[in-house]
This record gives C-alpha cells, sequence and structure tokens, in this order.
C-alpha cells in the first residue's frame, strides 16, 4: 500500500523522478483538455453530417459516404496514430516550425478516429426516430430538413448528448494515439503547438519501468484516476440514455 | 512398411545434428523479453543455433528492461534483456542474477541533412537542458528528442551526458529506438540518440568531440558514451536457459558482437 507521503508525490502538477516528484495531475489535466476538444471537434463533424444523411433527400453521395464511415469505424487505432505520425505530424511541422508531436496533431488525429464512432452510433439513434416521426412529420407538410431540425434531431436531442458523452468516454481512454502523437513530454500542456502526455500514454511508458519504483506505482494510481471520470462520465451519459431509451431501439 | 521406415531412417543424417549442436540440452523453447537494443543480436543467434540445434526454438519479445525483469520475477519468460544492471530490489524480491553480455554504444543522431557533424559533451547538455532547445553553431530551434523514463539508452544518457542538469521541458519522449529513429530520420531540426546497432542510413551519427562512434574508437576506450548490456536468468534457472546463458557468453557469440556493433562487456 501507498503511504500518505506518496499520495502527495503523485497528487500533484510536477513530473520529475530525479527529484523524487511524480506527480500525475498535469497528465490528467491534459486527458481531460484532450477528451474535450477532440469531442467537440468530432461532434461538430458528426452535426454536418447528420444533416447531410438525414436532413437531405438520398444522394448519390450518401451510399459511399456511409460506406467510408463504416470501413473506418473497422480502421483500428494503430492505424490511425501511425497515419497522424507519418502524414500529420511533418505537415504541422511544415506549417509552424515546431516538431509537429503536439496537442493539435493528437486532437486531429483522435477527432477524425471519433467521427465514425459517434455517427455509427448517432445513425441509430435517427433512423429509430424516423421510423416512429416521419410519416407524421411529412404529413404535417415537413421537408426531409426540417423534419431532421425541428423533430428528429430534437426528439433525439439527449440521447445525442449521451453519445457525444460516450464519445468523450473513449476519447479519454485512448492509448495509441496520444503515445504515438502527442511527444510524451510530462508536463502540463502549454498551447496547440506544445507537446504533451496524458494518462493513458504515461500508464503505456511506466509499464517497462522497475515493477518496485514509484514510477511503476504512479501508473496505477493513474489508472485509478483514468477510472474514476470515466466512471463518472459514463454513469451522467447512462442516466441520459435511460431517459431517452425509446429512440435507442 | 519396415522396408519404408528403414530407408527413411537411413536417409536421415545420422547424428549429425546432435553432434553439432553446441548447446547440452538441444531442444525446448528459451522465452527471452526485455531491453530492445539486444535483439538484432538475439535474433541472429537464435536463427544460427536453430540450424544446428533444430528442436531449438527462441520466442523474442521487447518492452523494455523492466517489462523483462518483471516477465521474468513471474516465472513468464526464460531470460531477461536489460539494458542497465538491476536494482537491489528486482534481484531480491524477483530472485535474479545478471550477466553482462556485451558493451554498446550510445550513438547521437540527427537528420542525413543536418549539416553538423561533430558536437561536444557539454554541448549536448547545454542543448538538451536549454529552453528552449537550440543548435549550439546558431540559434536556430531544435526539436529534442530521448527515451521515456523506463528505457536503460536513457538512463545512461542523463549518467554520461545530463550529469545532473535536468531535460528540457521541451524534449520529446520515445518508447522504442525505432520510435526515436522514425522521429530524427523525419524532422529535419531533430537530434536525439540510438544504441549503435539501431544506427543506419536513415540518419547521421555525430562524433562526440572529435571522436566518431566506430569500432576502433570503441575498442580504444576512446568513444565516451558507453554502456552495458545485461542478460538476467533466475537464481535457478532450467537447464535450458542455463546452456543458453553459457553460450550467450562464450567465444561463439564474439563474431555475432562484432557484426552487430557491440563490444564484449567490461572485465568484472
Amino acid at each position: 500500500m501507498l503511504a500518505a507521503k506518496h499520495w502527495q508525490q503523485f497528487l500533484n502538477l510536477n513530473w520529475d523522478p530525479s527529484s523524487q516528484d511524480f506527480g500525475i495531475l498535469s497528465f490528467a489535466l491534459n486527458s481531460l483538455f484532450l477528451a474535450f476538444l477532440a469531442t467537440l471537434l468530432s461532434t461538430l463533424w458528426v452535426l454536418v453530417l447528420s444533416v447531410f444523411l438525414f436532413g437531405v433527400e438520398d444522394n448519390m453521395f450518401h451510399r459511399p459516404l456511409r460506406m467510408s464511415l463504416r470501413i473506418m469505424l473497422a480502421v483500428p487505432t494503430i492505424v490511425y496514430a501511425l497515419m497522424g505520425a507519418l502524414y500529420l505530424v511533418p505537415a504541422v511541422r511544415g506549417f509552424t516550425g515546431a516538431s509537429g508531436y503536439s496537442f493539435l496533431a493528437v486532437t486531429l488525429t483522435l477527432s477524425v478516429m471519433l467521427v465514425p464512432f459517434l455517427m455509427k452510433q448517432c445513425e441509430g439513434l435517427f433512423q429509430a426516430a424516423l421510423l416512429h416521426q416521419n410519416s407524421a412529420a411529412s404529413n404535417s407538410g415537413f421537408s426531409v430538413l426540417q423534419t431532421f431540425l425541428w423533430v428528429i434531431f430534437p426528439q433525439c436531442r439527449t440521447g445525442f448528448l449521451a453519445l457525444v458523452f460516450l464519445g468523450f468516454c473513449r476519447s479519454l481512454g485512448d492509448t495509441m494515439i496520444a503515445l504515438i502523437v502527442s511527444g510524451n513530454t510530462p508536463v502540463l500542456v502549454e498551447g496547440w503547438l506544445s507537446p504533451f502526455r496524458n494518462l493513458t500514454a504515461h500508464i503505456a511508458l511506466m509499464a517497462p519501468t522497475d515493477a518496485y519504483s514509484l514510477m511503476y506505482a504512479s501508473s496505477f494510481v493513474s489508472l485509478g484516476l483514468l477510472l474514476a471520470f470515466s466512471v463518472t462520465i459514463s454513469s451522467v451519459a447512462y442516466v441520459l440514455i435511460f431517459k431517452n431509451k425509446r429512440w435507442l431501439w | 512398411m519396415n522396408k519404408f521406415l528403414l530407408s527413411l531412417a537411413l536417409l536421415a543424417p545420422q547424428g549429425t545434428k546432435a553432434d553439432s549442436c553446441p548447446l547440452p540440452h538441444s531442444s525446448g523453447t528459451v522465452r527471452f523479453a526485455g531491453g530492445t537494443a539486444h535483439i538484432p543480436l538475439i535474433e541472429e543467434l537464435g536463427q544460427g543455433l536453430r540450424k544446428k540445434c533444430p528442436g531449438l526454438r527462441f520466442l523474442l519479445a521487447g518492452g523494455g528492461s523492466g517489462v523483462g525483469v518483471q516477465k521474468l520475477s513471474a516465472g513468464l519468460v526464460d531470460i531477461a534483456n536489460t539494458g542497465r544492471p538491476l536494482s537491489d530490489a528486482e534481484r531480491k524480491k524477483g530472485g535474479l542474477k545478471s550477466y553482462p553480455l556485451a558493451s554498446d554504444a550510445m550513438v547521437m543522431i540527427v537528420h542525413p541533412s543536418n549539416a553538423i557533424s561533430d558536437i561536444s559533451l557539454s554541448e549536448l547538455q547545454t542543448m538538451f537542458a536549454a529552453e528552449p532547445p537550440r543548435w549550439p553553431t546558431n540559434t536556430n530551434p531544435t526539436h529534442i528528442f530521448v527515451r521515456d523514463e523506463a528505457s536503460g539508452t536513457q538512463e545512461v544518457f542523463m549518467q554520461l551526458v545530463m550529469r545532473g542538469k535536468k531535460i528540457s521541458r521541451q524534449a520529446h519522449y520515445t518508447s522504442s529506438h525505432g520510435a526515436m529513429k522514425l522521429a530524427v530520420s523525419r524532422d529535419p531540426q531533430a537530434i536525439g540518440f540510438l544504441s549503435f546497432a539501431y544506427v543506419d542510413e536513415q540518419v547521421k551519427a555525430l562524433s562526440i568531440g572529435g571522436t566518431a562512434p566506430t569500432r576502433q574508437n570503441m575498442v580504444n576506450g576512446l568513444y565516451p558514451l558507453m554502456r552495458t548490456l545485461f542478460v538476467n536468468v533466475k537464481e535457478t534457472p532450467s537447464p535450458l536457459a542455463s546452456d543458453v546463458i553459457s553460450f550467450l557468453l562464450g567465444p561463439e557469440t564474439k563474431a555475432l558482437l562484432e557484426k552487430h556493433g557491440f563490444l564484449p562487456p567490461p572485465l568484472g
């Protein structure tokens, strides 16, 4: 078991093992910032795509778009991470002069990975609502766009919010993208171009350390924090889903 | 049927395999895990041994020194590779013992297009500690890459180069030699370090204070960034693991050490 003084060593913002500082709170904050911004960005994309897929009459682009999203959903996270490291990092480096391993690169890669995940969930949500409401709405003279914007989406807004929370948890728990694209610098993120480290990457990096060291123990404290964040967010999402469950099948 | 079996037995090379296999226990599986600097050497050693001992199999995994030690302590592998000496706790709690396998050079690397070809230890120390890091010869910013805290190579870098100074808060941490090489080989402003066995034309090796990382300089003791690689086993290893360790430390491995840019381990 960890002594009280060890908790003080872990629960601060400073990570400097040479000074016996094993603070992981900066990694926790980085995880929350990253998950928030990646989810926000992907939610915006999901809203635009949802309007296009559900608020516009069927057209020649719908099928290939749906197919592409399904293929993207099946792509393992490591592929997104490697694509981020091989293409996005050099692009950020070329535009900014920074190394490219940055908060910006991780946020963009993670948000791209999240879009098909959220779209898949949204499809189920909106299609269930359409099944119940479509005839009534079109009988009332609503266009497809009006039906989606004024009937379907408002009906599903709580369920949509719950899905956004699930997306937040998904990005909070992602390891490979953060580990490969972030630069893993053990500091609190200072800007879009800063390299940084989040909790999941920290756990992966600490696994090979001396199993009897405080560095190794810090990975378990990180795990506890990550679990606490995920359980809290998932609980909120669960309550929202329960409230809105009639649109979920 | 008996004639068929007899002819098969006659066709088989009688006794040659068992005779040429240098291990007393010539069959079974030996599981390795741990430091990645050892991998090219042990991989080739395993391929060579397998030709002589067809029943022998090497299962080789990386994961870093600490992972190797954990797996060995838990009895999940037979041999752990480490790029650092074991801590007292690891040695006592896991019931482990270590053998120095080879001396390895740590090489500072930059992008092949980088004009810089030599750097002193004090310049390296200043550069890796600066906020923000800059090249010693001009004011251009540099992107510095180091290994993660679990790495034996990183520990040696801290001892031999940083010597008590803290690494810049803008350093990037990579989790393997492969990730380090990928990062530096694609960034003209990057500097990092690798085990000598991993250096190839994708990166440019720097000389340190005028001393190039050549075998000659390493043998003469002129190259300053050297470390020892270890292989570790349980206090009472399996007979096969014990044989493999004896072979690894024996004269047959010397040529392979040389081929991979390693030197024999320091005496004592």
